[in-house]
């Protein structure tokens, strides 16, 4: 695809689009991120939920022993063996969700140890009482070692939960920072987005309007270069029509009595008067043609060339051998390939002229999806170093004397065949006659 | 020049050398016995819309490209005035460019001849000229 789009612009869009595309990603990933932070937040607040039922749990223990002892109720035994139960449970729920913080793990071990140390001094009382030893079991209850191991349990869950706590308002304050960083970052890259498609906007209308102002300009100059071309064909051609027409009437009216070194030179005056003529005129024709407008049809190539050809030679005795193979219908305007044909056929003729067995031919055939046309001669050709020079205007490859022409002819050729998105080449060799070669890009009609 | 007569030929050309090669052609024809030049368009146009003048050309070689009042004011003057229009107008103009044809005929033109450069095409421009619009109307002398 070709771009016809200013560069800057086209950078501006790039930007714009991967600027997008990384919105979404961003966006995407800051989702993901977010529910994550939630779920460690989630998390957290379970483990601290098992810490405190664990808490509890160890108050009720503790409680229920007394109560065992105060009441020789077997009931409090009971429902303490059940606290103990719900106390483990708690404990394997925080190892199992605690399995990556290897701190509470070791905090863990430690309460574990404790629990353990707690559980033999229960044991010992339970025996006591078992043993109808009440006083021995109440002193157990009451003893020192008792306290100690009941603070040590309560420490170790304290700092768990303290650790905990501190995860928590850690995990809640990088969630925050976290959802502050995108949406500034977001609002950073959206505004940045709106200011390069506001860039790339101002870029296009200007570029726009400068189109439309080279449009208006070369339609200026198109108007103007019509009205020189017509000013030249009335002014150019006004005195030269006087000169022309007054050295006939002279010729005419006083040629006969004028010797005949004044009649030669009155032919040269009258000659360059004609010439000039026909350069205006192609000249005119050559500037006409570009701002003429393509008309398609359908063009019957033979009968077009057979009739060219029948126009040509009607003035003429010549005897040329024409070689004309089946030619192919081709799409174009008429008026313009029939000028195509005739510049070409009168070359061929025109360049053969000395040739007593002047040879043209002219074919086609078809090469990559195009239909090749071709006129060759075997006439005077030209040298293949100089054919840069043939298809422009006013450019000769032979003086005036040897082979009339104004040089246009070729050019205009050339311009036709360049209008119908078209090509032609030449091939030559001096003396041994030039061939042209051209091809339209037909338009399906 | 000749207004006591019957004016056959009004030429309207401000270039007096085209004139010249236009009258020497049509004398060469023996056409131009009654023809009246004019070389200033507004001179000319006083001249036709002269009141009481009934004495009207037999034709009219008009000049496109006159200073003031061009070849087309002149024509539309023409063609626009209920007595006159009938009178045949034939453009002479050295312009080849297609928006003066078409607006000529648009405009009633009744021929359209590009002066060539050549005088002796151009005297068979004026040739088919005469032929057509004069001999044909008028006994052969």
């Amino acid at each position: 695809m070709k771009l016809y789009i200013d560069r800057r612009a086209l950078f501006g869009f790039i930007v714009a689009l991967f600027i997008f595309l990384w919105l979404g990603y961003f966006s995407y990933r800051n989702n993901q991120q977010f529910l994550a932070a939630r779920e460690a937040i989630f998390h957290t607040t379970e483990v601290l939920i098992h810490i405190e039922q664990t808490q509890n749990n160890a108050v009720k223990v503790e409680e229920l022993i007394a109560k065992y002892i105060i009441s020789q109720d077997n009931t409090y035994l009971t429902l303490y063996n059940h606290e103990l139960e719900k106390a483990a449970e708690h404990y394997n729920k925080l190892v199992a969700l605690t399995a990556d913080n290897e701190s509470q793990q070791v905090k863990l071990d430690s309460f574990v140890v404790a629990g353990t140390k707690k559980l033999s001094l229960h044991q010992k009382i339970v025996e006591a009482m078992k043993n109808s030893t009440r006083r021995e079991a109440a002193d157990i209850l009451s003893s020192e070692e008792n306290m100690k191991s009941t603070q040590k349990v309560n420490s170790i869950l304290t700092s768990i939960r303290t650790e905990e706590n501190s995860l928590l308002l850690n995990r809640v304050a990088k969630s925050k920072a976290e959802m502050k960083a995108f949406e500034t970052t977001f609002m950073v890259l959206m505004v940045t987005t709106m200011l390069i498609l506001l860039a790339v906007f101002v870029i296009i209308n200007n570029s726009f309007r400068s189109r439309l102002m080279a449009e208006e300009r070369a339609h200026q100059i198109n108007s103007e270069l019509e009205s020189f071309t017509y000013s030249v064909s009335h002014d150019l051609r006004a005195p030269l029509r006087s000169i022309r027409g007054f050295a006939e009437v002279l010729k005419e009216e006083y040629g006969p009595s004028m010797d005949q070194e004044s009649n030669r030179l009155l032919g040269i005056i009258m000659r360059n008067a004609s010439r000039m003529g026909q350069l205006i005129d192609d000249l005119l024709d050559f500037s006409r043609l570009g701002r003429k407008q393509l008309s398609y049809s359908k063009i019957e190539t033979r009968g077009l060339v057979t009739e060219i050809i029948g126009e040509l030679t009607v003035h003429d005795s010549r005897n040329v051998k024409w070689e004309i193979q089946p030619l192919e219908h081709t799409v174009g305007d008429l008026s313009m390939i029939r000028q195509v044909w005739v510049n070409l056929i009168s070359n061929a003729l025109k360049y053969t002229r000395n040739n007593p067995e002047a040879t043209i031919q002219i074919g086609n055939y078809s090469h990559k999806g195009n239909m090749v046309y071709f006129v060759k001669d075997n006439g005077v050709g030209f040298d293949m170093k100089y054919s840069d020079k043939l298809f422009k205007v006013f450019q000769r490859l032979h003086n005036n004397q040897e082979f009339e022409g104004t040089g246009v002819g070729l050019a205009l050729v050339q311009r036709i065949i360049t209008k119908h998105k078209g090509k032609i080449w030449a091939e030559a060799e001096v003396n041994q006659g030039a061939s042209f070669f051209f091809y339209l890009s037909n338009p399906t009609i | 020049m000749m207004n006591h007569q019957q004016v056959e030929i009004l030429l309207i050309e401000d270039n007096h050398d085209d004139a010249e090669l236009a009258i020497r052609a049509l004398k060469k024809r023996n056409l131009a016995n009654n023809l009246l030049h004019i070389s200033d368009s507004e001179e000319a146009l006083n001249y036709l819309f002269k009141e009481g003048n009934n004495n009207y050309p037999k034709l009219i070689l008009l000049d496109l490209k006159m200073p003031k009042i061009d070849g087309i004011q002149v024509l539309k003057r023409i063609k626009s005035d209920p007595e006159k229009k009938v009178i045949p107008v034939v453009m002479l103009t050295s312009s080849k460019e297609e928006k003066d044809v078409i607006e000529s005929y648009n405009l009633g033109v009744n021929a359209y001849i590009v002066k060539p450069v050549q005088f002796d095409k151009f005297l068979d421009a004026v040739d088919q000229l005469g032929m057509f619009w004069l001999l044909l109307n008028q006994p052969p002398r």
